[in-house]
């Protein structure tokens, strides 16, 4: 019998059909309570009293290392390399989940920019700034038709939350959907199996920065309507 | 319940202070209690668990208590010494006890670089039975 490793057990949260994981989490948690009552009268007889069931109610935690999203965001220069590279790249290669971009921008024009994973060129562009978004996971590259130029680099996770964007949610009130689901793939964030879902709003969140220590973010979500199961 | 790692059985007995003027012996007032009712609750932690291992000895697996408790079910528990195949078959033991219960709450958590773990904690409705 297998069970599941806390890392492949995730939430994914957002609006329906565009759910994501938070990311850089740690660990989540999702409770389900029953409101439970004493409905015994002179009627029951024996000592035990009779319980029963008069609601329920669920609610999800998160908690996760603070991130502002950016894989890279600063300038670079492409060196010259030697073997199956293009002549002039930038040694650093980025892992891309869908959803992720890349935009390069050189600092003058006449640069021809290109983008390569492990099967060659993805993309280029001549006009100085190339931008790509990944269609799945994928591991790429930059180089430039010239070692001399500096050039605004910028890889962004977006196939995770930020801060912001649970800001957004928690400001204006917006129910959400909240996905318990398996997960596997580089990052752990490829869906496989949802097993509990439902909506709900983002009841607290908090941002924890001890001085010496990673800076932390926990969110609670309260559940809104039914929590339904999809267990297989 | 499927890759259980530790359960919990609590017995209450709710008492009422029936302590009155009258209660004093040698100058000392002594608590007088009364049974007023008696109550129970249990707990258990196991391993999340999508299946079970097919030996042909089934176990409650989260999926079942989850179906059961947004469902409101009433469930009937037993509490005994336990052996053969996975360690589920019920001896009937001179311990064994038995009741209906809720499922009060639940919750899955998973810690990353840990086994994800599920805490079910069930109150009892009417007696806890001996036998």
């Amino acid at each position: 019998m297998s069970y599941i490793k806390g890392q492949n057990l995730r939430l994914l949260v957002g609006a329906a059909g565009s759910e994501k994981c938070i990311a850089l989490a740690e660990m989540c948690t999702l409770s389900i309570n029953s409101q439970i009552s004493d409905h015994s009268t002179k009627d029951t007889t024996g000592n035990f009293i009779e319980n029963k069931v008069d609601g329920l109610s669920w609610e999800v935690t998160a908690e996760s290392l603070v991130t502002d999203n950016w894989i890279h965001n600063g300038n670079i220069t492409c060196t010259e390399q030697s073997g199956d590279l293009p002549i002039y790249a930038y040694p650093e290669t980025f892992h891309l989940c869908a959803g992720d971009t890349v935009t390069a921008a050189a600092a003058y024009g006449g640069v021809t920019l290109y983008l390569f994973d492990a099967n060659g060129i993805i993309a280029q562009e001549t006009d100085d700034t190339l931008t790509y978004t990944a269609t799945e996971d994928i591991d790429v590259a930059l180089a430039a038709s010239t070692n001399t130029v500096q050039i605004l680099l910028k890889v962004k996770d977006n196939s995770s939350h930020s801060i912001q964007a649970l800001f957004d949610y928690m400001e204006n009130n917006t129910a959400i959907t909240v996905n318990l689901s398996t997960t596997s793939g580089s990052k752990n964030r490829t869906l496989n199996l949802t097993l509990l879902f439902g909506s709900a709003i983002i009841s607290s969140l908090s941002v924890n920065s001890p001085n010496r220590q990673d800076s932390t973010l926990s969110i609670t979500l309260t559940g809104v309507s039914e929590l339904e199961s999809q267990f297989e | 319940m499927a890759m259980a790692t530790s359960m919990t059985l609590n017995i209450n007995t709710e008492l009422a202070d029936a302590s009155t003027k009258d209660d004093v012996v040698s100058g000392v007032a002594w608590a007088v209690q009364d049974v007023t009712g008696m109550s129970w609750d249990a707990t258990c932690d196991s391993l999340v668990t999508l299946t079970d291992n097919g030996s042909g000895s089934t176990g409650e697996l989260p999926a079942d208590l989850v179906t059961a408790q947004l469902a409101n079910t009433k469930l009937n528990l037993v509490f005994d010494t336990t052996s053969g195949t996975n360690n589920r078959t019920a001896d009937s033991s001179a311990i064994k006890m038995s009741g209906q219960a809720y499922i009060a709450s639940l919750s899955i958590t998973a810690q990353n670089r840990a086994n994800s773990t599920i805490t079910v904690n069930f109150t009892g409705t009417g007696a806890l039975t001996m036998g």
